[in-house]
């Protein structure tokens, strides 16, 4: 009983619970120095409904630490992996007292998040590509039955619906 | 997001209002109280220090059960990141005597808040739910002490608090009016 009041209590909190960052965010040693905007480590927000225009995950402006967007959207697996890597990564840096050996540190992790999701997009594509050319391969396999076996408008339309949904496929999985 | 925000505002405030019709038809007394408390909050990773007026609106059984709904607004105080407001509002079951009143229940909780999270800062708009307690000690019929503490669940799409818990902990001076 008291276990399913707990799931109960934690589906609703879940259930509830929504939060958005608001205009800009920053380096968490970046803290208490009057936070926003001085020294660089600011980062706009993007995404629907934000105020900032550039995409954060560009550097906005010489000195100035680029980051992810403020506010996550859904991810797949891989980037997700990237983004946990640099959250580590900018933990690390951090606790590194020094500001410009920290800022350095900075740097060199978001050069590697960039490169991590370059990777990603590139294996997605890849990903694609290779899908859709077997969609492609299954779709004329069919069409070249349908002309040996059975030459009516339906084979050929149940062939044309099937390539059609392989492509989704290739959409969701990749 | 606001959107929902607003539904969730209309659904809780009709709940509110069928509550407190079908309550205040059955309740022995009406008890309303209200108070000023000072004490910390604690979401994501860097803590806050708040000033909290708050209220509520009790109705007490003669066996000393009792329901009631709160309302408290911690303004937190700025400390090199801007001011920000949590506001919680929550609805209680409890026990109260002539010196004491002990409640708990969920809460759901509006907030704009300067916060941390393990490696980003800003400022985050959102809407937690939890639970919340509160003891209330009286020295005499009107005056007496509130202590409060809560726990939230703080979650969402901002990457500054995708997910954490905010913790309460908060006392002050109460003033009680109790009518039959």
């Amino acid at each position: 009983m008291r276990r399913f009041l707990w799931l109960g209590l934690s589906a609703l909190s879940g259930l509830f619970s929504c939060n958005y960052t608001v205009g800009e965010c920053y380096y968490r040693s970046d803290w208490g120095e009057g936070t926003a905007g001085v020294g660089g480590g600011v980062i706009t927000t993007g995404g629907v409904g934000a105020s900032g225009d550039a995409p954060a995950s560009q550097p906005q402006a010489a000195g100035m630490i680029p980051a992810p967007d403020c506010n996550i959207a859904k991810q797949d697996p891989c980037n997700e992996k990237c983004y946990s890597d640099y959250e580590q990564a900018a933990i690390e840096c951090g606790k590194i007292e020094d500001d410009g050996q920290r800022r350095v540190c900075q740097d060199a992790a978001y050069v590697v998040y960039k490169g991590c999701r370059e990777k990603c997009a590139q294996a997605i594509a890849d990903c694609k590509e290779r899908c859709k050319k077997a969609c492609d391969k299954i779709h004329d396999i069919c069409h070249a039955k349908c002309n040996k076996n059975d030459p009516t408008r339906s084979c050929h339309a149940r062939c044309n619906n099937e390539y059609a949904a392989c492509l989704k496929d290739c959409d969701q999985n990749c | 997001m606001r959107g929902g925000i607003r539904g969730v505002g209309v659904f809780l405030g009709l709940l509110l209002a069928a509550g407190v019709t079908a309550i205040s038809r059955t309740a022995a007394a009406v008890e309303p109280s209200f108070g000023v408390s000072v004490g910390g909050l604690l979401i994501g990773t860097v803590p806050h220090l708040s000033v909290s007026p708050h209220g509520s609106l009790a109705w007490r059984w003669e066996s000393g059960f009792q329901v009631a709904v709160h309302e408290m607004c911690n303004v937190l105080i700025p400390r090199g990141a801007g001011p920000g407001v949590y506001n919680q509002t929550s609805g209680a079951i409890g026990y109260a005597s002539d010196k004491y009143k002990l409640s708990l229940g969920p809460s759901l909780s509006l907030y704009v808040i300067p916060a941390c999270g393990v490696a980003f800062c800003g400022r985050v708009l959102g809407l937690a739910a939890g639970a919340r307690a509160q003891v209330d000690v009286y020295f005499t019929q009107v005056f007496g002490l509130s202590t409060s503490a809560s726990v939230d669940w703080v979650g969402g799409r901002s990457l500054v608090l995708p997910g954490s818990a905010a913790l309460t902990l908060l006392s002050g001076p109460a003033l009680r009016w109790i009518r039959d």
